[in-house]
């Protein structure tokens, strides 16, 4: 293995080499085309319906021409994703490139640093001082604040990542309430008034008890929908798991005493019949969708995309008013801010995404053209390669307008009249949701190896409430001091870490829903044998590693 | 039945074991010859790939292979066993498969008993049919179907409210004391006509003359079942059964982690929903492996137990 | 023929006590309970596939009849798909190919393990056994099948599980319970193990072999794990792998970014699901009946006696 990795290092520095003279060739247009594979799983619910293998696509063509280079796409089943990637890494016919989040440990054992170890990629480091990734580097150069985020503890540039630019793409998941409903209340809530504190929240819901608009105005799909992101429990300034606090430490929600306060007022609610006592039976997507629709629920969480833009559409197919993406009849969803204790403050929590969202393209020991790999993929980073990615080929897939034409309540200024705006090739597809139909000439609406823009979401979310909502979402929280930066840790860490936690996840969970449920009293006492049973389970041995890679990724640049 | 053939092992004690087994391969050189396709089938499919059985000792790393990774000696199984967990999962699988067992297992046999007692062919047939049609349901509608009707404002709590008008609504799965019973009915809901197919097979085995001979002697319809039924099924009861008790430690995760949560994991977390919730937070392939090798280690045992008792007592096993 | 008078004579005979009719009602009472019980599971899944989707997306509790005004277009999208009759087509194929190695290498086995005086007997019948609960796992059955060089041909799908033990075990079991009086009667006509096999064993057992087919033919039928693993060329997909893909791509994303429907598309991404599943099930329900006149009483035993 040590050998083959020296013979590899040698063979790519020669390349690298080589790939300085083939960029003064490609000047020239004579340059032959790079011959790449390319192994990626297709976004099943968008992009499999238009297409079976990615190079039918206009975006994929137009990559290809602009980068010039030959691609061949493999793509594993749909949810057999994990299967053929291990099967693909354990009998070594790597493709080229790699597009799959291997930070990740479920998808790597040991993460980044051990794939190069194990001599499955490459790093780009060479490839970033010699300026084969000119687009990626200028990128990081122009974002200095995100360029840690990118490398790991080891100081491994490995890949071409995922990255959300623009605040808004941050959130798109949160608190909604009935807005018809509310304003039907009368109680001094409506869309420019929204509650936005635990007591107001209080109000809120016992009003819609009373008012009978449904049996159980708040709706939890199950218990860790009660703590997701954080959104509840941050009202009290703690986590559901684990989140940064005020000082840049690491801390653990349910060993804090404010969290004990969360936990007496959820079962207030519970107890008082606020709650859908459905929250202990795991509901799927599709059973809280149907409950939202047929008036079942006043307050919930969900996704903005998926869940009320979809909302919308099947109430505007009931109803039959299809025509202009207009808010459906009697049904209106809106956001709700996260939730605070005390008026106008704003929330430590409730969001969840990075700017460097995901790893996402790698470059593997078997690519014999780590030059092309590298042209190909750097790509997306520069001002054309973005623009491609997000909105595809002018005259094609879209035209400029003004930003005032579109009418948005997103502060689009800085586009000037150069809006890329989608044309009908995407938005009036015949046969085709826009989802669907934007899969063939962008990937702005899953991921990839390029920047995202606001541009894509303005025009993706087609109701007005939706970016309202985002706005507002946006505007209560500042979560980004709570969220933990992207950590490496060891094999060792990683494999201790899973068998703690596998345990303390299970036992806290149980614990909260017997507290929740009253099988446990809540009281002093009991509180201290949970924080002692953290304890015996090993919960400051998980602060303990988790702080330290935190450290670590202080060390690799600063947060 | 299955001694009459012994007659014909010679029992000449002082001819050597190869001399026998010689003479025993010329003898049946049709059988030992249609024998040679199946062991090649079960050397080359099954026993060739048996050497990925290391990985439970080793700390599998798809860049290097199986060959390729580190030796950790019992590492996975220590820590599988030093988890708080582990004896709760292990005692749930036990008790749900026991409760598949103690009533999943004899259902199909008397659903089969009483279609047997069915003379109308037409009604007869349509019930088997209509039977055996929720196997062809995958686990996840299935699930979603029970989630339905357990919810709070689901069938069952419509019903029991109907029933008794202060029944205080729930969600029932959310409730311990409910969970084995739901798992383990809706499971027999689902299988029990697919699993009775065999046993109906069995039945229609059944030489008809052997009932006439109880109808002779002035038996009823129990004395019919109890004495020509029963023990013409017995057999492959008992085989059904061996097999069975040979998969005491398995159990599969997906319809677990369908309906269990937090509030029912005291009884419902088993050793599969316990390593698929383990593999979430981490890269797991030798740690399920392992997991899954102990488990085969011991279905094995008992498997073996179950034989070598059966042997004695009914005289039918598995070898 | 002969069986049905003998039904008639066994049944003439019992004397109808009052119990035995009691015994009757109940009997059937509870069979058309437990049927309706069971019809359930399909009767949700056929009504909710030709329900308006947009009332389905409302509907919380049981499906007893079509919501809404009866629509098939979730059967349109999917038969749409240019590749479902390749898939059926090639499943069909699988199906038959792969059940006759089956039948005949479980017939084999079945047979070898059921005689009574064979001396390897015990120690095969162990090393088959072991099989059941020691297995090497999928990466190595993938190197193996890819070093036979069976990668993306038929013979992956066909070849590695060519006998299921535990049906081997069923059918040997029904083997060995094959009164030995026959089998003895017929060595003593001369009749060498290839007769016994054809002409004895085989016809007294087939109800169990029935049973047999039935398992494997919808193993076959249902299978897609294998086909994703081992089949790279599209053109050889079963039926099971391509409705999963139409499936999969019909699936709601909960992870955020918006699964929007165009103002004129009829979210059937719900109801899809179910008729996925009908599309799937109904052939393969349809084997049954079919091989339900295996089960007749005693038909078999009289034909050889006769």
């Amino acid at each position: 293995m040590k050998k083959t990795t020296k013979a590899l290092a040698l063979v790519l520095s020669i390349l690298m080499l080589m790939s300085v003279v083939s960029i003064t060739a490609m000047a020239d247009g004579s340059a032959e085309p790079s011959q790449l594979t390319y192994w990626r799983a297709l976004d099943t619910s968008k992009e499999t319906v238009m297409f079976t293998n990615w190079a039918d696509s206009e975006l994929a063509k137009w990559i290809a021409e602009k980068t010039n280079c030959v691609v061949t796409f493999v793509h594993p089943p749909a949810g057999q994703e994990a299967e053929k990637f291990n099967l693909m890494i354990a009998t070594g016919d790597y493709t080229d490139i790699i597009e799959r989040d291997l930070s990740n440990t479920s998808n790597y054992p040991g993460g980044v640093d051990k794939a190069v170890d194990d001599g499955v990629i490459i790093t780009l480091n060479e490839a970033w001082d010699n300026g084969l990734v000119p687009n990626l580097k200028a990128y990081f150069d122009a974002h200095p604040e995100w360029l840690p985020q990118l490398i790991t503890d080891r100081g491994n540039i490995t890949n071409f990542p995922f990255i959300r630019e623009d605040d808004i793409l941050l959130t798109s998941w949160g608190p909604q309430v009935r807005i018809d409903w509310l304003e039907e209340l009368n109680i001094g809530f409506d869309e420019n008034n929204l509650p936005s504190t635990i007591e107001d929240w209080d109000t809120v819901l016992r009003a819609f008890k009373e008012a009978g608009k449904c049996e159980y105005p708040l709706l939890c799909v199950s218990l860790n929908s009660i703590g997701d992101n954080s959104a509840l429990p941050g009202a009290y300034g703690v986590g559901w798991e684990y989140y940064l606090d005020e000082e840049g430490n690491v801390q653990y929600g349910p060993t804090q005493d404010a969290f004990k306060d969360f936990i007496a007022q959820i079962k207030i609610w519970i107890d008082d019949g606020l709650i859908n006592p459905d929250w202990q039976a795991n509901l799927n997507t599709a059973q809280l969708r149907q409950n939202i629709l047929s008036d079942n629920a006043a307050m919930y969480f969900s996704n903005l995309g998926g869940g009320m833009g979809t909302w919308y559409d099947y109430k505007n197919a009931e109803l039959g008013t299809k025509s202009e993406p207009a808010n459906p009849e009697g049904f209106r969803s809106f956001a709700l801010p996260f939730p605070t204790l005390e008026k106008g403050a704003k929330s430590r929590f409730g969001g969840s995404a990075l700017h460097v969202a995901s790893f996402c393209a790698f470059i593997t020991t078997a690519c014999e053209d780590v030059e092309g790999a590298c042209r190909y993929l750097d790509f997306g980073y520069s001002e054309e390669g973005k623009e491609m990615f997000n909105y595809g080929k002018e005259g094609i897939s879209f035209n400029y307008i003004n930003y005032e034409d579109l009418n948005s309540p997103v502060d689009l200024s800085a586009f000037g009249d150069k809006f890329p705006r989608w044309s009908d090739a995407i938005l009036a597809d015949p046969d085709h949701a826009v989802a669907e139909a934007c899969s063939l000439y962008i990937r702005a609406h899953s991921s990839g190896p390029f920047p995202q823009d606001e541009g894509y979401l303005v025009q993706f979310m087609k109701y007005a409430d939706q970016l309202k909502t985002i706005e507002t979402w946006n505007g209560s929280s500042d979560y980004s001091g709570s969220l933990l930066p992207r950590l490496y840790f060891t094999t060792e860490e990683s494999e201790e870490l899973a068998s703690l936690e596998t345990d303390i996840d299970t036992y806290k969970d149980e614990t909260i829903t017997k507290f929740l449920t009253g099988a446990t009293e809540l009281n002093d006492a009991t509180w201290a044998d949970f924080q002692n049973g953290l304890k015996t389970m090993g919960i400051e041995k998980c602060l303990e590693i988790r702080n330290a890679a935190v450290q670590r990724a202080y060390e690799r640049g600063g947060m | 039945m299955a001694q009459s053939g012994v007659v014909n092992r010679s029992p000449r004690k002082n001819q050597s074991y190869l001399a026998r087994l010689g003479r025993n391969i010329v003898k049946h050189k049709w059988t030992y010859l249609m024998m040679i396709p199946v062991l090649a089938y079960y050397i080359i499919f099954h026993y060739g790939p048996l050497y990925g059985v290391q990985i439970a000792f080793k700390d599998f790393n798809p860049g290097k292979g199986i060959w390729g990774s580190k030796w950790v000696g019992l590492k996975h199984f220590i820590s599988f066993f030093s988890g708080v967990y582990a004896w709760r999962t292990i005692r749930n699988t036990l008790f749900i498969n026991i409760y598949l067992l103690l009533f999943g297992f004899p259902a199909p046999i008397i659903l089969a008993l009483l279609l047997d007692e069915i003379h109308k062919p037409v009604f007869k047939k349509t019930v088997q049919t209509i039977t055996y049609l929720p196997h062809f349901i995958s686990t996840v509608v299935i699930a979603g179907i029970l989630v339905d009707f357990c919810s709070t404002n689901g069938l069952f709590n419509q019903i029991a409210q109907m029933i008794n008008p202060n029944y205080v609504k729930g969600a029932l799965l959310g409730k311990m004391s409910l969970f084995r019973t739901i798992y383990v009915s809706s499971d027999i809901w689902q299988s029990i006509g697919w699993n009775s197919i065999i046993f109906i097979a069995a039945l229609s085995g059944v030489d008809s003359e052997l009932y006439e001979a109880v109808a002779i002697d002035g038996g009823n319809r129990f004395h019919r079942v109890w004495h020509v039924s029963i023990p013409c099924l017995l057999p492959t009861i008992v085989i059904m059964l061996i097999l069975r008790i040979g998969n005491l430690m398995s159990l599969g995760f997906e319809k677990i982690i369908l309906l269990y949560n937090t509030g029912t994991y005291e009884v419902a977390d088993v050793i599969s929903s316990y390593v698929y919730r383990r593999g979430l937070q981490d890269f797991s392939y030798s740690f399920s492996s392992a997991v899954g090798l102990m488990n085969n280690i011991i279905n094995f045992i008992l498997v073996m137990a179950a034989n070598a008792i059966s042997r004695r007592v009914t005289e039918t096993s598995l070898w | 023929m002969a069986s049905n008078s003998k039904i008639t004579v066994r049944g003439n005979r019992i004397k109808k006590t009052t119990g035995s009719i009691i015994f009757d009602t109940f009997n059937h009472l509870f069979m058309i309970l437990l049927a309706a019980i069971t019809l359930y599971p399909l009767w949700h899944v056929a009504m909710a596939s030709i329900s308006a989707p947009t009332a389905y997306m409302y509907h919380v509790g049981p499906i007893f009849y079509p919501l809404g005004k009866i629509t098939f277009a979730s059967y349109e999208k999917v038969l749409a798909n240019p590749m479902i009759p390749l898939g059926y087509r090639n499943t069909i194929f699988y199906v038959v190919l792969g059940t006759a190695i089956n039948m005949l290498m479980t017939m084999l086995c079945a047979f070898v393990l059921s005689r009574k005086d064979i001396m390897l007997k015990g120690p095969m019948t162990g090393i088959i056994i072991f099989t059941m609960y020691f297995h090497g796992g999928m990466i190595p059955t993938f190197l193996l099948v890819k070093s036979l060089g069976m990668l993306d041909t038929v013979w992956a799908l066909l070849l590695p599980g060519a006998i299921s033990t535990f049906n081997m075990i069923i059918t040997r079991t029904a083997f060995s319970n094959i009164p030995a009086s026959l089998e003895e009667s017929a060595e003593l006509d001369g009749a060498n193990d290839m007769v016994i096999l054809f002409r004895i064993i085989l016809p007294l057992s087939l109800p169990t072999l029935a049973v047999i087919l039935l398992y494997y033919a919808v193993g076959h039928w249902n299978s897609w794990f294998n086909a994703m693993i081992y089949l790279n060329t599209r053109e050889k997909f079963p039926l099971q792998l391509i409705l999963r893909e139409i499936l999969l791509a019909n699936t709601e994303d909960a992870s955020g970014a918006q699964n929007a429907v165009a103002d004129d598309t009829i979210p059937i991404s719900e109801t899809i699901k179910y008729s996925t599943i009908m599309v799937a099930t109904i052939p393969i329900l349809l084997v049954y009946p079919f091989l339900q006149k295996y089960f007749v009483k005693g038909v078999m035993i009289g034909a050889i006696k006769g």
